[in-house]
């Protein structure tokens, strides 16, 4: 018995010491992977139309999710600075308003609520974020519209004022 | 793992000449070279991300050991 928890630790370490992927690796992959594609899919919202733009949308928001997932990964597993996660999170929040601002001009659903799901994850990071260097406000763009957002930590949730083209965190 | 050919279901029922017909239509990576949003190519793109996204998730789930910036790197 004593054997075999001896084994099954040792497994593991080696397990740990080998690692099948890294983080370069899988970021080098990614961006590989956005370039492999077909140019008319690798499109972003502020410059899709038509109203095929939605699916379009879904693959560079697939593509920025992972990530931003791996960066997380990073900073969670790894304790790296979350500096590059808070641009990531701010780039994703970008691209998702901008599919958010189309959505309510063609439709969409299944485009809203993918990006409603994305919505919250990063617009939550950036509260973190917010939050554990001390400020009071972030500044969000959006290459749409003009507008600024504050991201306030004293706010739970994202409000949307669709009619003044505003949003707030 | 092979990716699924960029093309639709319908196209698997054709005789086998049409069928060859269609796959000709694709470029060397498998993608159809005719630009149109269609289920088979978004499934295909998604399928590459979802690769991707599995990866990830090992990472996360790898144990860290003492000199993690190995892993990082």
């Amino acid at each position: 018995m004593r054997l075999l928890s001896k084994l099954a630790r040792k497994c593991q370490l080696l397990y740990a010491c080998q690692p099948l992927t890294s983080h370069r690796d899988i970021l080098q992959r990614s961006q590989e992977a956005w370039q492999s594609l077909p140019s008319w899919l690798r499109v972003i919202p502020s410059s899709a139309s038509g109203a095929e733009w939605g699916p379009i949308c879904h693959i560079s928001l697939y593509f920025q999710y992972n990530h931003f997932l791996l960066e997380r990964t990073m900073v969670r597993r790894f304790h790296r600075s979350n500096v590059k996660l808070c641009h990531i999170a701010r780039d994703l929040l970008q691209l998702t308003l901008g599919i958010i601002a189309q959505k309510e001009e063609v439709g969409g659903d299944a485009s809203w609520v993918v990006s409603q799901t994305v919505l919250g994850f990063s617009t939550r990071m950036l509260m973190r974020a917010g939050r554990s260097h001390n400020l009071d406000c972030l500044p969000l763009g959006c290459s749409r519209w003009n507008f600024c957002s504050t991201a306030r930590p004293a706010y739970d949730r994202l409000i949307i004022f669709p009619d003044l083209k505003l949003y707030r965190i | 793992m092979q990716l699924p050919l960029d093309i639709s279901d319908s196209c698997l029922s054709l005789p086998h000449d049409q069928l060859e017909a269609m796959v000709n239509l694709l470029d060397a990576s498998g993608w159809n070279q005719v630009p149109s949003i269609r289920g088979p190519a978004l499934m295909r793109a998604c399928l590459i991300c979802d690769m991707l996204r599995e990866d990830i998730l090992e990472l996360a789930l790898t144990t860290v050991p003492q000199n993690g910036d190995a892993i990082a790197q």
